[in-house]
């Protein structure tokens, strides 16, 4: 029987360091893009939404594969930055934050385009109008009144950060002190017959779970400025 | 002193407008869907016209020819929308300060608090928007434009959201105000007395096009056409034929109406515009004498409305029915009865004459000749 201290928690480091630049990534780019399409309309608007929530819909193993063709050492793409650029990206920690990011955009962006939906555009015109530029709009009247949807996707994103599992099996692999994230060390440890490191790395999953939706809670509770 | 001639088409609706409007308030008056609101969002940039000039001050906010389109937050305008549009996250004296970024912060306080004061809510600087009524609320919104010292104040039918009480009370506070703004003023409605309160010059704007322009008392007594008649309530507009013969006369249904009408030739098709504040009920026991220049009628009245100021009275005359207004105290003196005969009289120079137009028929002269 393990003790506490017999544990090896490398993969809860590597887990939230995964999750914090996916998380840091999927929110640089979800936000301007939920922006762009809660204030803009163009044809192919509905198919381009649609193709940003399809990691929600696919299953992890299928989003591997498709991110192993991407960037795998045999795709165009894999051979350039490997070769050219000289980055090693598939079976390193760097793969498990693509495929934690890929995962967590659509949660970010589907908050925060809701959010910013809920924005009336007449109080951007009215700032317009008293000679705002569009960067200080979007600071002092759109975020503000955006932020608790935006926050809500974000640490939505950040918990489906930390539980990728399939997809960061696939692309990153399981490898123990070097790509061997918090789910994957559980299903290792199940595996290799270590209950209770198993036990202990669920409980704080499952902690962390219980955190997130109560603070979900409190900042769905009500638009109070 | 601003200037526009602009152009804008949306799907089957366009939108065409030239108008020159100085230190004073012009208000944009016509039906929902006229382009009202779409031409004040282009004078202030929030959209762009597809062809034409927009100029403040010498200024060139827009010009589609050189390729002209000043953004928004450089045109110096001010705008107060119908639904207040204040920033609900942020304190009243910070929605007034909002444009004021750019000024040290002692001069910014000083501008706040002198905005606050011209709409008497300074000691509501602190509180947030929706702790404050419908009212209160816009007149933040007016003080928040006018602190940017706007060069156009453009209001887009601000009052229609209030209950009818404050309503009134703030187009007279407008009404104060309105001589000491110094800038010219874009007030939209499509509210007849508002309209006819705070104009010194009523736009009538009709499916896109100027049908009218003018003082207001201009617009109301002489409409230019069928379409502004009705819009202006003149409500009796009667379809016809001109006479010249022995006097000018329009032959009408209910009968040959005499009026003053040299402009257009014998035989022409007209409306005969008669407000109904013009028409008089003639007691039986008066002599007619003083009236013999007028038109005389019979008729019997169906419906009266008091509405304690004036007295509406419908009176049918072969078959048509005639809207006639009176003063309360006049009415007292008639004594009218629903269903009771009665004469009617309607002097000739209360007749407004205007060619028929077959309908709908904008008279989009005025936007052509005003290209060249």
């Amino acid at each position: 029987m393990d003790s506490l201290t017999e544990i090896d928690w490398f993969p809860v480091y590597l887990s939230l360091q995964v999750a914090t630049l996916a998380t840091l990534v999927a929110v640089s780019a979800g936000i301007p893009l939920a922006w762009f399409l809660a204030r803009h309309q163009f044809p192919g608007k509905r198919l381009l939404e649609a193709l940003i929530l399809l990691p929600i819909i696919l299953p992890p193993t299928v989003l591997g594969y498709y991110l192993l063709r991407a960037i795998g050492r045999q795709s165009a793409l894999g051979g350039f930055i490997e070769g050219t650029l000289g980055v090693e990206i598939i079976f390193t920690w760097k793969a498990a934050v693509l495929a934690s990011t890929i995962v967590a955009i659509p949660l970010v962006m589907r908050a925060a385009q809701s959010a910013f939906e809920t924005v009336d555009p007449t109080l951007e015109a009215a700032a317009r109008t008293l000679g705002r530029s569009e960067l200080s709009i979007f600071l002092t009247i759109t975020a503000p009144l955006a932020w608790r949807g935006i926050l809500a996707g974000t640490v939505l994103g950040f918990a489906r950060a930390m539980g990728e599992f399939g997809a960061t099996l696939m692309v990153a692999g399981n490898i123990p002190g070097r790509t061997q994230t918090l789910p994957i060390a559980i299903y290792d440890a199940v595996q290799a017959g270590r209950p209770d490191t198993a036990n202990t790395l669920v409980l704080l999953l499952s902690l962390l779970a219980v955190a997130v939706l109560v603070l979900l809670g409190r900042l769905s509770w009500g638009n109070r400025w | 002193m601003l200037t526009l001639d602009i152009a804008r088409r949306i799907d089957a609706f366009g939108l065409r407008l030239g108008l020159e409007v100085g230190d004073e308030v012009v208000v944009l008056f016509g039906p929902s869907g006229a382009g009202k609101s779409l031409t004040l969002q282009t004078i202030a940039g929030l959209t762009a016209p597809d062809d034409g000039v927009i100029e403040l001050n010498g200024r060139t906010l827009f010009d589609r020819a050189r390729r002209v389109n000043l953004p928004s937050r450089l045109r110096r305008v001010g705008y107060v929308f119908q639904s207040y549009a204040l920033f609900p996250h942020l304190s009243v004296a910070d929605n007034v300060g909002y444009g004021l970024r750019r000024l040290a912060k002692a001069e910014r306080e000083r501008r706040v608090a002198e905005a606050l004061e011209t709409v008497q809510l300074l000691s509501f600087a602190t509180r947030k928007p929706g702790q404050l009524s419908g009212g209160q609320q816009q007149r933040v919104a007016l003080a928040r434009a006018l602190a940017t010292e706007p060069q156009v104040l453009l209001l887009d039918e601000p009052f229609a959201a209030l209950d009818a009480p404050i309503r009134a009370e703030l187009r007279w506070e407008f009404l104060a105000l309105r001589r000491r703004l110094g800038v010219p003023a874009i007030f939209v409605t499509h509210d007849l007395e508002e309209a006819a309160l705070l104009a010194d010059r009523l736009a009538v704007l009709i499916d896109g096009e100027l049908h009218q322009i003018g003082p207001p008392r201009e617009v109301l007594t002489r409409p230019r056409d069928r379409q502004v008649a009705e819009l202006v309530q003149a409500r009796n507009i009667l379809r016809g034929t001109l006479l010249h013969d022995d006097g000018t006369w329009v032959r009408t249904a209910i009968g040959m109406l005499r009026v003053d009408c040299s402009r257009l030739a014998n035989g022409s098709s007209v409306d005969a515009i008669v407000r109904p504040d013009t028409i008089r009920i003639v007691r039986e026991d008066r002599s007619t004498d003083r009236l013999r220049d007028d038109t005389m009628l019979e008729g019997v009245t169906s419906e009266i409305v008091d509405y304690g100021v004036r007295t509406i009275v419908h009176v049918d005359v072969r078959g048509v029915t005639l809207e006639i207004s009176l003063s309360s105290t006049s009415t007292r003196r008639i004594e009218l009865q629903p269903g009771q005969p009665v004469r009617l009289s309607i002097p000739p120079a209360d007749v407004h004459v205007v060619a028929a137009t077959s309908l709908p028929g904008p008279l989009s002269q005025s936007w052509e000749s005003g290209r060249n």
